[in-house]
């Protein structure tokens, strides 16, 4: 409902970047905030939204009402710690999702396109298959953070290998590389023979924020919000590398530099995300999309919105989540597919000729 | 300003540049030169090296040797920010460019003058403006660029290329989309913006086209410059065909002085068909070139009538090697032309008459094709039209008996060799 708002809500394209970017920021975060706040509020203990803000602005020494204890700590270290993760994952995959989709030039590439997400599914997945996630509480986001980027860079390798760079070989090597860490996956489910690590396995791979504490927020904020601002400094050589390489170094981008640079970033975020969150499927697809609807293809307007609109959408996916069966759970990454697919059709066939335009 | 273009002072010197991939060497030991001022066509067949020169030029290559100075300094020791302001490139193939309006996209121009987080400024929205309203597209500007046609993204492009204000413009094809007026169009801006100190470089691969707007041309083949100077230096049937590998006719056009070029079906046989038979063409003023090519090709042996100097008819005789009768311009058919022409007529096997006009000073051609063996006639247009003689060339004219009009000439010249012989008569 609020992302069909989204859509209702249409700065019009000609108003100068400056206020399509401002517009866009306001809306996207009064719309974060609120979400958040719902979010804090509901589960299985009702919390008032009046007390959630109380709660959230006692540390900053101002008193606003009266809360008890266990609403206090639901809020600080139940809830809070899961939706901060949520956003930061949602950003890191709208962020890469438009990144993906510019640097590659195709309305089809999203975080996972050049094997980032299934590199570190793959190794999250042998790291609970030999019991090696149970070392340490954050061993297997590491393990995931490190199968990620340690795909992304062999893919980037292969297409250079040639000493030819072309976007086609990187998309192509990525396909390769994901189908590989695909059947690996299947080939440990299949072999794993006890029921409890198998339905870690498949939970892990369903993606899901359930029992996010702070410890994440500290291991993926940094790197999440270090990478995305990277991406959004070069947001303008972004924007000539989706003219493609020739137009790009004539009108002053270092090609050879900057795609790197980009592709490593994004790689880093999405590889991040996944560590702490399995696989949520489909926020860096449709989040770019539907964005580029309302405020045009521009990456410097894009990005940091797309960063606010990932972190709606997996917030509210969550919450969705939580609530919709409770006090049963649902995968997050069932729902953002759920909400998602039938969401991204309807703009697809309401906007058919723009969206295939990219 | 008009000053320092008339000094002409060297803009571009691109020197021994040599790009190889793999082991394929697609640009070998090539040199250009621009000056300030100019517009340097790069003309030469599919596969010759023109795009690569460019991209090299431009500093989107990594070449393998040589240098690429721009007003003294080298190409690629400017940082990329600065080439950017400095050289504009407009590739062959326009970017789809996804979404963006044409406004959107001739501001990517404005990047290199604009700081990395800054904003446009006014000057950059009235450079863009500037850009797109001499590239024709000022009408555009709030369109999205995919829902263009071929010729206007083209325009778009080459506003963007504007907005950067360079002094050395690249284009590959530029008009390759567009249609003959928006082509002379497009050109008459590059020659305008030349004109006020621009140097521009254009692949270009219409011949007639390079010849008419460039000032210089350089021939490319294999990667190698086989010829550099102005057009009629270049588009010689010679070079032409060494490059092309095709037989070319080169003329001038005596109004404008332009060059225009014929080129002959690449698979006709040099020795064809029609070989041995003669075929003699009256014509001028431009009414035979046509008809002498198709002659030619098809390997009939062709005679002309009498052709004055600066006659495009004879210019077009002269590189086919077609024997005429060569005589002053407007200067009448004294009796040794006459005499000549005759010979020329009686040796033929079948006359041609074209749909030249007659005056008197011509006329006496008519009277002699009453002597051919037999005689067609390339149009079935009234003559009466054509006759500037009060009456003279139309009762010549209609004492011939001619055999076959335009449509049986072609299935003589396409036919069998004995079409234009005995059995002409039973079609």
């Amino acid at each position: 409902m609020a992302l069909a708002l989204v859509t209702r809500l249409r700065p019009p394209r000609e108003a100068a970047l400056g206020r399509r970017l401002g517009a866009g920021l306001i809306f996207l975060t009064g719309l974060l905030i609120f979400v958040v706040l719902v979010s804090l509020s509901t589960g299985p203990l009702d919390i008032p939204v009046s007390h959630v803000i109380a709660i959230i602005a006692e540390p900053l020494g101002v008193h606003l009402a009266d809360y008890d204890r266990t609403e206090e700590l639901v809020v600080e270290q139940i809830r809070m710690p899961r939706i901060v993760v949520g956003a930061l994952v949602g950003m890191a995959l709208g962020v890469a999702g438009t990144t993906m989709q510019a640097l590659f030039r195709n309305p089809l590439a999203d975080p996972g396109t050049i094997g980032v997400a299934s590199g570190g599914a793959a190794a999250a997945v042998i790291a609970i298959a030999t019991g090696a996630s149970l070392w340490f509480f954050l061993a297997l986001p590491l393990f995931a953070l490190a199968g990620a980027i340690g795909t992304a860079f062999l893919v980037y390798a292969i297409a250079i290998a040639s000493g030819r760079f072309s976007v086609a070989t990187l998309i192509l090597a990525g396909v390769a590389v994901s189908a590989f860490m695909g059947a690996l996956i299947s080939l440990v489910i299949v072999a794993v023979p006890e029921r409890d690590t198998l339905r870690g396995i498949l939970f892990w791979l369903a993606g899901g924020l359930d029992s996010r504490s702070w410890d994440h927020v500290w291991l993926s904020g940094p790197l999440i919000l270090i990478g995305g601002g990277v991406i959004v400094a070069f947001a303008r050589d972004l924007n000539l590398l989706m003219m493609g390489d020739d137009d790009a170094g004539s009108l002053g981008v270092n090609v050879r530099v900057m795609r790197p640079v980009l592709l490593t970033a994004a790689s880093v975020i999405t590889g991040v995300a996944v560590a702490v969150s399995g696989m949520i499927a489909f926020v860096g697809l449709i989040v770019p999309h539907m964005l580029r609807l309302v405020f045009g293809p521009d990456n410097r307007v894009l990005v940091p919105l797309s960063a606010l609109g990932g972190a709606v959408f997996v917030v509210l996916a969550d919450e969705i989540a939580r609530t919709v069966i409770a006090p049963a759970e649902i995968r997050v990454g069932i729902v953002t597919s759920f909400i998602g697919a039938p969401f991204f059709l309807f703009l697809l066939l309401r906007h058919s000729r723009r969206v295939n335009s990219l | 300003m008009t000053d320092t273009v008339e000094r002409a002072e060297q803009r571009l010197e691109a020197r021994d540049i040599v790009f190889e991939i793999d082991a394929t060497r697609l640009l070998d030991r090539v040199d250009l030169d621009a000056r300030k001022g100019e517009l340097v066509g790069l003309v030469g067949p599919n596969g010759a090296g023109k795009t690569t020169l460019l991209r090299a030029i431009g500093g989107l290559l990594k070449t393998r040797d040589g240098a690429v100075l721009l007003d003294g300094e080298e190409v690629r020791q400017m940082g990329t920010g600065e080439r950017a302001k400095s050289i504009a490139h407009v590739a062959q193939l326009a970017p789809l460019a996804q979404g963006f309006t044409a406004l959107e996209v001739v501001m990517m121009g404005r990047y290199p003058h604009m700081g990395r987080v800054q904003s446009e400024r006014a000057v950059d929205r009235e450079a863009v403006r500037d850009a797109l309203e001499i590239a024709g597209a000022g009408d555009l500007a709030d369109r999205t660029v995919d829902t263009l046609s071929g010729g206007e993204r083209q325009g778009v492009f080459v506003a963007r290329a504007l907005a950067q204000e360079p002094r050395l413009l690249l284009l590959d094809e530029p008009t390759s989309n567009l249609d003959i007026n928006h082509q002379a169009r497009f050109f008459n801006i590059v020659q305008r913006l030349v004109r006020d100190g621009m140097t521009a470089v254009a692949a270009i691969h219409d011949l007639s086209l390079a010849a008419r707007f460039c000032d210089r041309l350089v021939l490319l083949n294999g990667g190698v410059v086989i010829a550099e100077g102005t057009p009629a230096e270049v588009l010689t049937p010679e070079n032409i065909e060494t490059a092309f590998g095709v037989r070319a006719v080169v003329s001038s056009d005596p109004g404008s002085g332009a060059l225009s070029l014929s080129v002959m079906d690449p698979g006709a046989p040099a020795i064809g068909v029609g070989a041995g038979t003669r075929v003699h063409v009256v014509c001028g003023g431009g009414t035979g070139a046509r008809l002498m090519y198709r002659l030619s090709e098809a390997g009939f042996t062709v005679t002309a009538g009498p052709l004055g100097n600066g006659d495009t008819d004879r210019a077009a005789a002269d590189s086919l090697g077609v024997e005429y009768v060569p005589v002053q311009a407007f200067g009448g058919l004294d009796d040794a032309s006459h005499q000549e022409h005759l010979r020329l007529i009686k040796e033929c096997d079948i006359a041609i008459l074209s749909d030249v006009a007659f005056g008197t000073g011509n006329v006496r051609s008519l009277e002699a094709l009453a002597e051919a063996p037999r005689t067609a006639l390339a149009t079935l247009d009234p003559f009466a039209g054509r006759d500037f003689t009060d009456g003279e060339a139309t009762r010549l004219f209609e004492r011939l008996s001619p055999v076959a009009a335009w449509s049986e000439l072609e299935a003589l010249v396409t036919g069998l060799p004995g079409v234009a012989h005995g059995q002409q008569e039973n079609n």
